[in-house]
């Protein structure tokens, strides 16, 4: 199978039943799919059972951004400015799940670099926050005893200052 | 609930002080956290980003701020023996005691010390074997020109001294650079140049990445620094002016030990 045409399409098809339409040169950011297609399995729909719909129109809404390329030297300046800008607008979601939603997408897709960004983005976002908290954001249960928390808690007392 | 593979893309990007906190999250993330896999990929993270002065690291290359401490009324003169990723060796001169540290989460271990001691000039080297992802301490005592020099080995995993050999020399100044993984004594040659002498006031060190010998003035300042261009390249060697760096900020680092690959360059000194 070839892959030399720049406006051939492939169809993506989210968990719930949606299909998307996407360049080929595009969706090769995705090293998953890009897999299935040099393994000559994208000429049906290219099923996706872990990514929902919304997320993976936002995770095209990503790789397309990314996929544009500037014509010269100045304009590549003002794109990568743009792109920087793009990409902290990007993770700026309403809904904290949205943003565990793309990091699981980025991850089964293999997309290195959306990876990064949404994993920084989380990371960021539990930099300032007790214990307590981060429990909560990752709906973790404490399965440590009170005693057994309070040792691990000791060995690392400075951390806490 | 948030998958586990996730949630170590996610922790790999936190700071060291972070995780240590993370830590009390739950009993996964505490596995997780302390396993030695997920500390290589944490460094290699955190190393990638920035390459020096790294916030979370401080410099590769750590500086001796304070030589002595004083324990329960007891003076104790410390040395950095070398440093490598992130942790640091340290021996007290007068008991030959050794440490090993990593200021990043301030952990602490207390070696061995080595079988043979005997009452002459030692010199310690400090440095990372990648062939057995391990760290190593070489310890070399100068038995006299005659007698050469005695080297043994300490494995950091197993916490034991389990090599030693002998170097014996034809000349009294030469510079040999041991590779750990292959436990090889390769000398390195000198500056062919008249404006080159070795004495006992000359310091090996690092600078930009590269091995240099230069000679302590009385006000610290370095007289001439020889920089070898090329590893192991004769002809390389070059006599940098005395204010090099001066104005770009570049710091020397004195340092026993040189570091490159497996490499690990031990000075033998004259007899």
């Amino acid at each position: 199978m070839s892959s030399s045409s720049s406006s051939k399409m492939i169809e993506l098809r989210s968990s719930d039943g949606e299909t998307f339409h996407v360049e080929e040169t595009v969706v090769l950011q995705s090293e998953t799919i890009k897999q299935m297609i040099d393994d000559d399995c994208a000429n049906a729909a290219i099923p996706l059972p872990n990514v929902t719909s919304m997320t993976l129109a936002k995770v095209i809404e990503y790789i397309k951004k990314h996929a544009e390329k500037p014509k010269d030297d100045d304009d590549k300046k003002v794109a990568e400015e743009d792109l920087k800008k793009f990409d902290a607008e990007f993770v700026k979601v309403d809904q904290e799940s949205m943003l565990f939603d793309l990091v699981r997408a980025a991850n089964y897709l293999n997309i290195k670099s959306l990876l990064d960004l949404t994993c920084q983005a989380v990371a960021d976002s539990i930099k300032d926050l007790s214990v307590e908290e981060v429990r909560k954001k990752f709906n973790i249960q404490n399965d440590f005893t009170p005693e057994e928390e309070a040792k691990v808690r000791k060995e690392n007392a400075w951390a806490f200052d | 609930m948030v998958m586990i593979d996730v949630v170590e893309e996610v922790l790999l990007r936190l700071t060291i002080k972070d995780l240590l906190q993370c830590k009390s999250v739950c009993k996964s993330w505490y596995s997780l956290i302390s396993s030695p896999s997920f500390v290589k990929l944490h460094l290699k993270f955190i190393c990638k980003k920035e390459d020096k002065n790294n916030k979370q690291l401080g410099n590769k290359r750590i500086a001796m701020l304070d030589r002595c401490v004083i324990s329960n009324g007891v003076h104790y003169i410390l040395d950095i023996e070398g440093s490598s990723n992130v942790l640091v060796c340290i021996s007290s001169l007068c008991d030959n005691r050794l440490f090993l540290t990593n200021p990043s989460t301030r952990e602490f271990r207390i070696l061995h010390k080595p079988p043979i001691l005997l009452n002459k000039f030692k010199r310690y080297g400090f440095g990372y074997d990648s062939s057995t992802n391990d760290y190593k301490i070489v310890m070399a005592i100068n038995k006299g020109f005659k007698d050469g020099t005695l080297v043994q080995i300490l494995s950091l995993k197993s916490n034991i001294w389990n090599f030693d050999a002998n170097y014996t020399r034809d000349r009294k100044a030469l510079i040999v650079s041991f590779n750990l993984a292959k436990k090889e004594f390769i000398e390195i040659p000198q500056p062919d140049d008249t404006k080159y002498d070795w004495s006992y006031g000359s310091i090996f060190g690092i600078i930009e990445d590269r091995l240099c010998i230069f000679e302590t003035g009385y006000n610290d300042r370095p007289k001439g620094i020889w920089v070898m261009k090329n590893y192991n390249v004769k002809p390389s060697w070059e006599l940098l002016p005395d204010d090099y760096g001066m104005k770009d900020n570049v710091n020397i680092e004195e340092s026993n030990e040189f570091l490159k690959d497996e490499e690990l360059g031990e000075q033998k000194r004259k007899g």
